[in-house]
């Protein structure tokens, strides 16, 4: 696949401003081949403009990007030849079936032979589970329907990247459960990179994550690296049995410390370390309590955050400034 | 099976399948094309637009025209010149008409729908759209509106009219009169382009063809022949041979010229269209 250095999509910034309003500033962003990307942000952050740019839909005010290496604004059709697409609210053509709806698409990328489409529009109409629905007018299909088939349009031409406008927003949890699997499958065929703010989806299936607020990139980090803290300092959990206030001096004496909370609970002293430097800590800190030899370690542990938790912590630190 | 072999499998069928797809090949100027054009003229002539659209210019061009044969008592040469005249200036004012009337959504439906930005994520070109529509439309046009009544004029004359109807220069009127629909359905996609909202499109292009019917006689003559306005008396003049402008040439060429600057403008407005 020839991508830019690996990276399937690589924005360099990716700058757009609608009116003098700036929906996007700046974008930088270097999404490797067969990750599953989590594009994150509140309403208005400039996900849908990111993604609307990497299509062609509409232009970069400044800065460029690259799909596959090639030049979104230059090259645009031979970009969109590889990617499957599938917009926030997917609208098609009301007349048509499911399945003309598909051989639509299907003829962007394919002239023939007429069998191995119709094998494949079939093939995708049971993924998404419409084989029943296929020959139905789309007028009639719910919010759940439309999102099915738009997942099956994204998928017709075996898309080397697949860009998904919060695929799961209009599903029930059933739905959002079906789609999260079909990503997790597609994994292995494919890039895909998609917006979404439900973060639990994101922390479920997503490698990589990116947030984006008011158009700015606030975090870019692999999902587990951002959950662990994210390079801004790390946190550990410990439970100490015994009077730990003198393995408390000494940690907090420490340079790689940056502050120590405690609380007694249950006769157990529950602490709260952040620290600085994550190898100094692992390498030293346990030794620290141990020196008093009255003290049992219960429990030992880098603090994990969940996901909203993070984008809480970035996006409200960038509401304060 | 294990979903490991499983998963294996499905990948090979996957590869296999791939490899005996044959990739559209079009150039990127054009891309879509072919798939955009079809699907275009199926909403013509795969759905019951077209024998809707048939019927009701059959009934209004035929129907008058006959009507004007079987009640005008007067010589075969002058009733032939009256049922012609009755015929030849409504294949180009009320088709016209007709012709923004069906058009006006064509495009800013798709921009409204969401349509275009979904067609726009595939391998199309903005050029390919516009041309497909332009192209599609012209034909739907042009044979529901000009071609099955003009067949069923010549009949309708052979059997009620004594005089005979001179087939080359009625078809050269015919061709001025598909030249006129060609004008208005270009400005109606342009327009398209442009605006988002059917209204404009509707009053600015039947607001063209009314000044032209009704105005005609008000306008300078140097700005009349640059206009399509003259070719109800130029389609009229070549079909029956009499009471031809001098200058017949002009508005044709001009009207030629218009739809090229117009549809030009269509490319370049649609090209720089933000979905």
């Amino acid at each position: 696949m020839n991508t830019s250095n690996g990276h399937v999509i690589d924005t360099q910034e990716l700058t757009k401003t609608y009116k003098g309003v700036n929906a996007l500033q700046g974008l930088s962003l270097k999404v490797p081949r067969n990750s599953i990307y989590g594009f994150l942000g509140p309403n208005g952050a400039g996900k849908s403009t990111t993604i609307k740019m990497l299509l062609g839909l509409t232009r970069p005010t400044a800065g460029k990007a690259l799909l596959f290496g090639k030049d979104i604004t230059h090259e645009s059709l031979a970009v969109r030849r590889r990617v499957g697409y599938l917009a926030q609210d997917p609208r098609y053509y009301e007349h048509m079936t499911a399945r003309e709806t598909l051989r639509y698409t299907a003829h962007f990328f394919y002239s023939g032979p007429k069998d191995l489409i119709e094998a494949r529009l079939e093939e995708m109409l049971g993924l998404v589970g419409l084989e029943d629905k296929a020959d139905r007018p789309i007028k009639g299909f719910s919010g759940g329907e439309r999102q099915r088939l738009g997942i099956a349009q994204a998928q017709v031409n075996y898309p080397d990247l697949l860009i998904l406008d919060e695929p799961a927003a209009s599903l029930d949890p059933m739905g959002r459960h079906d789609v999260l699997e079909v990503m997790e499958r597609l994994r292995k065929y494919t890039t895909i990179f998609y917006s979404t703010h439900i973060l639990e989806d994101v922390q479920r299936v997503s490698d990589r994550v990116a947030i984006l607020n008011r158009g700015r990139l606030v975090a870019e980090a692999p999902t587990q690296e951002l959950l662990s803290g994210n390079g801004a300092g790390s946190v550990y959990n410990l439970t100490i049995q015994g009077d730990a206030t003198h393995a408390q001096s000494r940690l907090e004496g420490q340079a790689w410390v940056h502050s120590l909370s405690a609380i007694l609970k249950d006769g157990l002293t529950h602490w709260q370390v952040s620290v600085n430097d994550e190898a100094a800590a692992e390498d030293q800190m346990l030794y620290l309590i141990l020196e008093d030899r009255n003290l049992r370690v219960k429990s030992f542990g880098r603090k994990t955050h969940n996901l909203e938790e993070v984008f809480l912590n970035l996006v409200g630190e960038e509401k304060s400034k | 099976m294990t979903t490991e072999s499983k998963s294996v499998v499905n990948q090979e069928l996957i590869l296999a399948a791939r490899k005996g797809l044959v990739p559209v090949r079009e150039s990127a100027r054009l891309g879509g094309f072919g798939n955009m054009f079809r699907k275009e003229l199926g909403q013509w002539w795969g759905t019951r637009t077209w024998w809707v659209q048939t019927l009701i210019w059959v009934l209004i061009l035929n129907g008058i025209s006959t009507i004007v044969a079987l009640t005008e008592a007067r010589l075969p040469g002058e009733l032939l010149v009256e049922v012609a005249q009755t015929f030849l200036p409504m294949t180009v004012g009320a088709v016209a008409i007709g012709t923004v009337i069906a058009a006006q959504g064509a495009i800013v439906g798709e921009k409204q729908l969401g349509t275009a930005a979904w067609v726009m994520s595939k391998p199309a070109s903005r050029a390919a759209f516009i041309l497909a529509k332009i192209l599609a439309h012209a034909l739907g046009v042009w044979v529901t509106a000009i071609i099955i009544p003009s067949i069923i004029f010549v009949i309708t004359v052979r059997m009620l009219v004594p005089a005979p109807l001179a087939l080359i220069p009625f078809l050269a009127g015919m061709a001025i009169a598909a030249l006129a629909q060609l004008f208005y359905l270009t400005l109606t996609l342009m327009l398209g382009t442009f605006t988002n909202s059917r209204g404009p499109i509707a009053g600015i292009g039947i607001g063209f063809i009314m000044t032209g019917l009704l105005l005609k006689g008000f306008i300078p003559s140097q700005v009349l022949i640059v206009t399509p306005w003259p070719l109800t008396d130029v389609a009229a003049g070549l079909a029956l041979g009499t009471g031809l402008p001098s200058i017949w040439p002009v508005p044709v060429l001009a009207t030629a010229f218009w739809v090229v600057v117009m549809t030009s403008l269509a490319l370049w407005r649609f090209g720089r269209e933000e979905f």
